[in-house]
């Protein structure tokens, strides 16, 4: 059987800290879905340094782009003129926001990497199949296209190596990648289109379909099933406001009940990774 | 009758020229059915018309009328597309599942399936561990595991070595046997001949006389050495996919690297090439030790074709592709030519056929004149007259000081271009 996490128990706990991050405005808990999403990703088999790094300049670019996009807040730090496409005056307040912002894009980039890495993929590609049953395309698409991506990025890396071209982390090598881009994105799309074909070749969506008995989920499987319901419940509180934060006109002072929030999504997060996470670094 | 085509045209989505025209077709329960002829002359889109795939996944119209009574199946060319999932006997028992075989019953079923193409030993292993020929040998699996009504086979032994390909050919005759009608697309009539009760030739026959392309070089006629791998050890787990392997190729000579399916052939050209380093061992590349050199850096001396070349091509057109490292424009004209894809110079490489996208590869290889080419399974889905042209290419490359190297499960290919043959 395929290496990995079942991936009910896999969902159960990132979706719900997907979902804190987007609910959430208070610092305090973006900051512990950062520190939950960064565990889970390092105790998966996901690239980490590849997600941390598009997760950081993505970050870094929402940061930084705010204050200038944003005209709001009391505490002047520079005081630039306004134009009509971009704010020229920086506040502390639009600073706040887009570390914030920054965060949470952050935390959500890293949550897609660890499911990724986590969970079962051919278990994951199964229940795909189940949400779609006579879409080849879209359970071949929705489940393998990530994958995909990251072999055919391996692939035409090295074909680009074979032709001379650097592909590490200098900036050519950058460079390189920006080049690399266009045929990547096509070649992921092109071996999602065979994947389709290949699987309606095989009978996809032909009659109803039987599924290979999967191993029982395993003792911390089960245990990570209760930490989800517990984000879920986290997550159910935060959508309903339970940690509320105001950025605009001034900063407002995290409360007690965001901390506590923040506290128990940072320590509900370790452990739901350490459960999951099969192979530790 | 289980299947027929009748009076089908059809012309791919992308296509300038007809596929198929005018073509008709039939084969009957246990019968098998050879598909020969040159590349490009339809018997991949007659596979794909009769199980349904065109125009559905390749755009395109298609007149005529198509029938296919009872259950089909089919492997394609390139199995890599054929997997579904990651894992071996899982990926063996999806056809199953689309068929609605029990639960309980799959896994036995997907286990017998692999038993039966001699692949018991994948099983708990991944596609993505798996070497060109041991993925084939998966697919099969997978399409056999069903046993459909009518089984369409592309290049089913394009990348199996002899003793793999005859136990297969053998099987396919039993369950044809048995009552299952099987079309076989396949550029090695010398494989499935004895076992077809018909062969169907397409287009015009290029195969040409079976001659030897030169006399038998005399031993030790070598100049100097040009690449060399010693000693080099790769592991997988408690795998040893190389022990201790020593091969040296010298300027003037054309060398053979033949051995089973997951020998280790495809591992030893990428610790040549630059994209892996050896656990221990040394390479050396005219001269200068490159065991820690990447790929980029021995780049133009050396050039690697890999197994699936089609899926490496970067650019928007046929002739940027060939010029991407900087060859000059005669270089790129003169290997356009050499491999016969001139006349595709304009065309986006992505809507070229598995067989053009290979020879646009091997093109890409040949315009920036590396002194030692390195080429994995190069005649895949080649006809007999473009082997034995890439055969004459690689022997005019060879007398002009260059070194090859070539792993190759064609052995008829093989003894026509080497000088030698180092097995694995």
């Amino acid at each position: 059987m395929s290496e990995g996490a079942a991936p009910l128990p896999t969902v159960l706990v990132v979706a719900p800290l997907a979902t804190i991050s987007f609910a959430s405005d208070d610092p305090l808990v973006l900051a512990a879905t950062l520190l939950a999403a960064a565990v889970l990703l390092a105790r998966s088999r996901a690239p980490w340094r590849l997600f941390a790094g598009v997760a950081g300049m993505t970050a870094l670019g929402v940061a930084l782009l705010n204050p200038f996009v944003a005209s709001e807040g009391d505490l002047i730090l520079v005081n630039g003129p306004h134009t009509v496409l971009i704010d020229l005056q920086v506040t502390v307040e639009e600073l706040a926001y887009g570390a914030a912002a920054g965060v949470r894009v952050a935390a959500v980039t890293l949550i897609c990497g660890a499911f990724l890495g986590l969970v079962d993929r051919d278990r994951a590609l199964a229940g795909a199949a189940r949400l779609a049953p006579r879409s080849a395309m879209a359970a071949a698409l929705g489940a393998r296209m990530l994958p995909l991506l990251r072999r055919d990025a391996t692939t035409i890396g090295e074909a680009a190596r074979l032709r001379g071209l650097a592909t590490g982390t200098s900036r050519a090598a950058l460079r390189t990648w920006g080049r690399l881009l266009v045929p990547l994105t096509a070649s992921a799309l092109e071996r999602g289109l065979d994947r389709a074909e290949a699987m309606t070749a095989r009978g996809y969506a032909t009659t109803r379909p039987t599924r290979l008995p999967e191993r029982a989920l395993t003792g911390a499987e089960r245990a990570s099933i209760g930490v989800g319901l517990v984000l879920a419940f986290l997550a159910v509180l935060t959508v309903a406001g339970a940690a509320p934060f105001r950025y605009y006109p001034t900063l407002a002072t995290p409360t007690i009940t965001g901390a506590a929030v923040a506290l128990a999504t940072a320590a509900l997060g370790v452990v739901g990774a350490t459960l999951l996470g099969g192979r530790p670094r | 009758m289980i299947a027929a085509l009748d009076h089908v045209t059809y012309r791919y989505g992308a296509g300038t020229t007809d596929a198929l025209v005018d073509c008709s077709f039939a084969v009957r329960a246990g019968e098998v059915v050879v598909l020969a002829g040159p590349s490009g002359t339809g018997k991949t889109t007659i596979l794909r018309a009769l199980a349904g795939l065109v125009p559905h996944y390749h755009g395109g119209r298609l007149r005529g009328r198509v029938t296919a009574n009872g259950s089909v199946a089919i492997a394609f060319q390139d199995p890599e597309a054929q997997g579904v999932y990651r894992d071996v006997v899982r990926d063996v028992a999806f056809g199953l599942e689309c068929r609605g075989v029990p639960g309980p019953e799959l896994w036995p079923a997907a286990l017998a399936a692999l038993a039966r193409v001699g692949a018991s030993h994948l099983a708990g292993r991944t596609l993505d561990s798996l070497s060109g020929g041991e993925l084939q040998l998966a697919a099969l699996a997978g399409v056999l595991a069903p046993t459909p009504e009518l089984l369409l086979l592309d290049e089913p032994t394009a990348q199996l070595d002899d003793g793999a390909a005859a136990a297969l050919v053998a099987h396919l005759r039993a369950i044809a046997d048995d009552g299952t009608a099987i079309v076989i697309a396949e550029h090695r009539l010398d494989r499935v001949q004895h076992i077809a009760d018909r062969v169907v030739q397409l287009g015009e026959h290029l195969g040409g006389s079976d001659a030897p392309l030169r006399s038998p070089r005399s031993p030790g006629a070598v100049g100097a050495e040009l690449l060399a791998g010693r000693d080099l050890l790769v592991t997988r787990g408690a795998r040893r996919v190389l022990d201790a392997q020593t091969i040296v190729v010298h300027a003037g000579e054309v060398v053979a690297l033949r051995g089973a399916n997951g020998a280790g052939k495809s591992t030893l050209l990428r610790l040549l090439a630059g994209l892996d380093r050896p656990e221990v061992g040394s390479v050396t590349l005219l001269g200068e030790d490159v065991t820690a050199v990447a790929a980029e850096l021995r780049h133009p001396r050396l050039a690697l074709v890999p197994q699936d070349p089609g899926r490496h091509l970067l650019c928007e057109s046929v002739t940027d592709e060939v010029a991407f490292a900087g060859s000059p424009a005669a270089a790129v004209a003169r290997s356009l030519d050499a491999m016969d894809v001139a006349h595709l110079a304009d065309r986006h490489p992505r809507d070229l056929s598995a067989g053009e996208r290979e020879r646009v590869a091997l093109a890409v290889a040949l315009a920036v004149d590396p002194a030692v080419l390195l080429l994995d399974e190069p005649t895949r889905g080649m006809d007999s007259g473009r082997r034995r042209r890439l055969a004459a290419l690689l022997r005019e490359r060879a007398s002009s000081g260059r070194g090859v190297l070539v792993a190759t499960h064609d052995g008829a290919f093989g003894a026509d271009v080497a000088d030698r043959e180092v097995r694995l």
